[in-house]
């Protein structure tokens, strides 16, 4: 006969089972296990950080160093010299190509000077932009020299404005005038070299800086270029050509 | 309830330690030194950079001959050293058959028409006049040595008088530059 379920198999009395308080203690027991990581984890930070400091610290030391040494190893002579032939190779560029050469404009005054007229007075002012204002003053064989000359220099390009001005007639009938025009710029700078008469070189009158200071090595003409034709007055040589 | 207090004790000893030491250690101090190592980073690489360009600089620089910067500094020396100047015009004037007199010198900056140099302009000028006299050929023969002259003049005012001799006189102002 089977027992009924009901019935207690043993009449020793148990002890009830709490499975709820051990649950208790494993939490709390988790619970510190927590905090302790999280406080080994601020250490080993406080520790890593302290770490840092001191690192930083001495990297900052010894890039201190590395750069008082590559200060020191500047030569400013070396600075200004690198920086003052910077300057003289800038400066001696703007200087060449503002160079003014007025053997140009002579060259070109000759060659638009007719045979009939000639100069006896000349003013060149050239001013910061290298454009010049000359005033001439002259004397023609007749009106129709002048009227040609006029004629001659409104066909030369660089020749700007010509005006002539305070006519007056001699008792042998040659007109004496002034005449002022511009020039313009590319008359004014240039290399002199291409149409000039052959220059004694500039030199110092001691040896040691006769090299130095001499910039073109040609040798002194042993006469005197001659004025072109055209510059020579057909009438008496009352006023000598320029 | 002790089996609380001490993690949360722990807890705090870490918090306390966070906000007390490592946080204003991070954004102090070592901020400041990191800034400072970037900043020495950059100056030594700058450094570097310096000392490359100097011997790229140095290489150039010893590939021009030395007689060609001697010449340069002909061209445009540190000073405007007139009285050589005079001197080497006197020469000119005697080879070219032109006798020189009346040398004045004034300041280019002061000169009727402005020297022509910007404010922040590299060189410096004076203006030399200076009386000539001879032929026209003999003068054309100067002025071309003037022209080409290392060290460069250049003539802004001319001034020629004529006369019945065929010998004339001409007053010259000269600018002369020199590296300021």
């Amino acid at each position: 006969m089977a027992i009924s379920p009901q019935i207690p198999t043993s009449f020793v009395p148990r002890q009830p089972t709490d499975a709820g308080q051990r649950r208790r203690r494993t939490g709390a027991n988790l619970f510190l296990l927590v905090s302790i990581a999280i406080l080994a984890v601020a250490i080993l930070a406080a520790g890593g950080t302290f770490a840092y400091e001191k690192y930083l610290q001495s990297v900052t030391t010894a890039d201190a160093a590395k750069l008082a040494t590559a200060e020191a190893n500047i030569d400013p002579n070396t600075v200004e010299g690198f920086v003052r032939l910077r300057n003289r190779l800038t400066a001696a560029g703007g200087l060449l190509d503002d160079h003014i050469a007025l053997s140009q404009f002579l060259t070109t005054l000759e060659g638009a000077t007719l045979s009939t007229v000639s100069f006896d007075g000349l003013n060149v002012q050239v001013a910061d932009d290298r454009s010049a204002k000359v005033t001439m003053t002259g004397t023609a064989k007749s009106f129709n020299s002048l009227a040609a000359q006029s004629a001659a220099f409104a066909n030369v390009p660089t020749i700007k404005r010509a005006l002539f001005s305070n006519f007056d007639v001699d008792k042998a009938g040659l007109v004496s005038f002034s005449v002022a025009f511009d020039l313009d710029a590319k008359t004014v700078i240039g290399n002199p070299a291409a149409d000039a008469p052959p220059a004694p070189a500039m030199a110092s009158t001691t040896a040691t800086t006769t090299a130095s200071t001499t910039g073109a090595s040609v040798p002194a003409p042993t006469t005197t270029p001659p004025p072109p034709s055209g510059t020579q007055p057909a009438t008496p040589p009352a006023a000598p050509p320029l | 309830m002790t089996n609380r207090i001490l993690p949360a004790g722990l807890i705090l000893i870490a918090i306390a330690i966070f906000l007390a030491y490592v946080r204003p250690t991070l954004i102090g101090p070592i901020a400041g030194l990191s800034a400072g190592v970037d900043q020495y980073k950059a100056a030594l690489t700058a450094a570097d950079r310096y000392d490359a360009r100097e011997a790229e600089l140095a290489s150039e620089r010893d590939q021009l001959a030395p007689d060609a910067l001697s010449r340069l500094t002909t061209f445009l020396p540190d000073g405007v050293d007139n009285v050589r100047m005079i001197l080497d015009l006197t020469a000119l004037a005697g080879r070219s058959g032109i006798s020189l007199s009346g040398f004045s010198i004034r300041d280019g900056s002061q000169s009727a028409s402005g020297s022509g140099l910007a404010s922040g302009s590299l060189v410096d000028s004076v203006d030399l006049s200076v009386t000539a006299t001879g032929t026209y050929g003999a003068f054309r023969s100067f002025l071309t040595g003037i022209e080409t002259s290392l060290r460069p003049m250049d003539l802004i005012n001319l001034d020629v008088k004529g006369s019945a001799t065929g010998v004339y006189t001409y007053t010259l102002t000269l600018r002369i530059y020199w590296l300021r």
